[in-house]
């Protein structure tokens, strides 16, 4: 199962996935990730989608995933502007549905991995969504 | 013959035991972590062929029967005022138990997770017996608290002094039947708990600290024990219908101290010192 979603990822997306100029890349490993804009200013929603795998159809996960941890104002802004040229890397994504990247406050919290995943960000409009390529997160090791 | 639990089938496997990590600055917040505790459930169903148990539920429930959360804050003089902020105590939390259910499970649903592994079901009418059940827990909570909060009265940041959480939780093996009644087999108890002092070694929009943990500071978990939960504390909100989870519950109780007035939020033109079991 796991050798098929490694070979269904590997042959839907291999590197980046862009349109409009905004492109969507893993970096590191599984789970890290940056946002690079190639075209004009682009203004994207600081909400980060993150979609699973399953059975060939992408399915939106509930997390918690953020572009930008607010490092100076105690309010996550809602759209984050990226000018041409620009990039972000987020912190990466730990697997989790709960303080997915930033610090958090959690009770119940589920982990999603293993599996098949992207990153998906959209404009701040809606009106566009750019969607990363796959990859595969494993399970963390007890 | 219908189907039926198998007499003394559940038992409880914990593969992770919890832990909690040191304070540590996260943008603008102090970030109070842990590691991830893990369990399997297991649990048999007996009946003889042709009996349908696909109406069978096994799964786990959560309850928190504690919630310390409060957080002290100095400004750099005395005359910059303290603020203490209560999220543990009404109004603010309207009560310490509560049902612990992930986002994606709605506290309605009973279980704790009712999605994918975290939970199994019976087989169709054609499974052989005995069915043995497995499923998977998994919980990793967390909590944070603003590094700055600005003080109305003097006008000035006042920066994070002090700060306790504690997160108490059992956590029960139960099985659903076709008719909705849970069957509560196995339980265990375990804690979450931080409590720090923080020292501002520089001050302005992104303050450093010096950071020393409190004895209490630590996770522990209890044997697992059989049978029915009888802990008064909690048993009310096991399977009773509930407006809001555990992690609505405390978002709102942080909500409710963050406006200039609210009732557990208490602001004073000088270093004040708090009663922290008041509201």
């Amino acid at each position: 199962m796991k050798i098929f979603a490694i070979i269904a990822a590997f042959l839907l997306v291999v590197g980046s996935a862009h349109a409009q100029g905004v492109s969507v890349r893993n970096t590191t490993s599984p789970g890290a990730f940056e946002i690079v804009n190639e075209g004009g200013e682009v203004s994207l929603s600081s909400n980060v989608q993150v979609q699973r795998l399953d059975n060939g159809v992408w399915q939106n996960e509930y997390t918690d995933v953020q572009l930008s941890c607010s490092s100076d104002s105690p309010k996550i802004p809602n759209c984050i502007t990226l000018r041409s040229g620009e990039h972000v890397r987020p912190l990466p994504w730990n697997g989790l549905s709960c303080g997915s990247n930033c610090a958090s406050g959690c009770r119940a919290n589920s982990l999603l991995t293993p599996g098949t995943f992207r990153f998906v960000v959209v404009l701040c409009s809606g009106e566009e969504s750019f969607a990363g390529p796959a990859f595969y997160m494993e399970r963390p090791r007890d | 013959m219908t189907v039926s639990i198998a007499n003394n089938s559940a038992n409880i496997v914990v593969t992770q035991r919890p832990t909690v990590n040191h304070p540590v600055v996260s943008g603008s917040e102090m970030a109070f972590t842990g590691g991830n505790i893990t369990a399997t459930g297991e649990v048999t169903l007996n009946g003889v062929a042709g009996d349908d148990a696909s109406g069978w539920t096994a799964g786990f429930i959560q309850a928190q029967w504690v919630e310390t959360n409060w957080c002290n804050y100095r400004g750099q003089r005395n005359s910059d005022g303290s603020i203490f902020v209560q999220r543990g105590r009404p109004p603010a939390r309207f009560a310490q138990a509560c049902r612990d259910c992930v986002d994606t499970s709605p506290v309605n649903n009973i279980f704790y997770n009712a999605n994918g592994l975290a939970i199994a079901r019976g087989g169709l009418a054609g499974t052989a017996f005995p069915q043995r059940l497995t499923f998977n827990f998994f919980d990793s909570p967390s909590e944070t608290c603003n590094l700055i909060e600005r003080n109305s009265l003097t006008g000035q940041p006042n920066y994070l002094d002090e700060a306790q959480f504690e997160f108490f939780f059992c956590t029960v093996l139960s099985v659903r039947d076709p008719a909705g009644a849970f069957h509560h087999l196995a339980s265990f108890y375990w804690n979450q708990r931080w409590q720090a002092k923080f020292k501002p070694l520089t001050f302005g929009a992104v303050p450093t600290f010096q950071i020393t943990p409190l004895a209490g500071t630590g996770a522990n978990m209890g044997p697992v024990i059989r049978g029915v939960p009888t802990d008064v504390r909690f048993t009310n909100v096991l399977t009773s219908p509930q407006s809001q989870s555990c992690n609505q519950v405390f978002r709102a109780a942080r909500a409710a101290v963050t406006a200039v007035g609210a009732a557990n939020r208490h602001e004073s033109r000088v270093w004040t010192s708090h009663d922290v079991r008041q509201p």
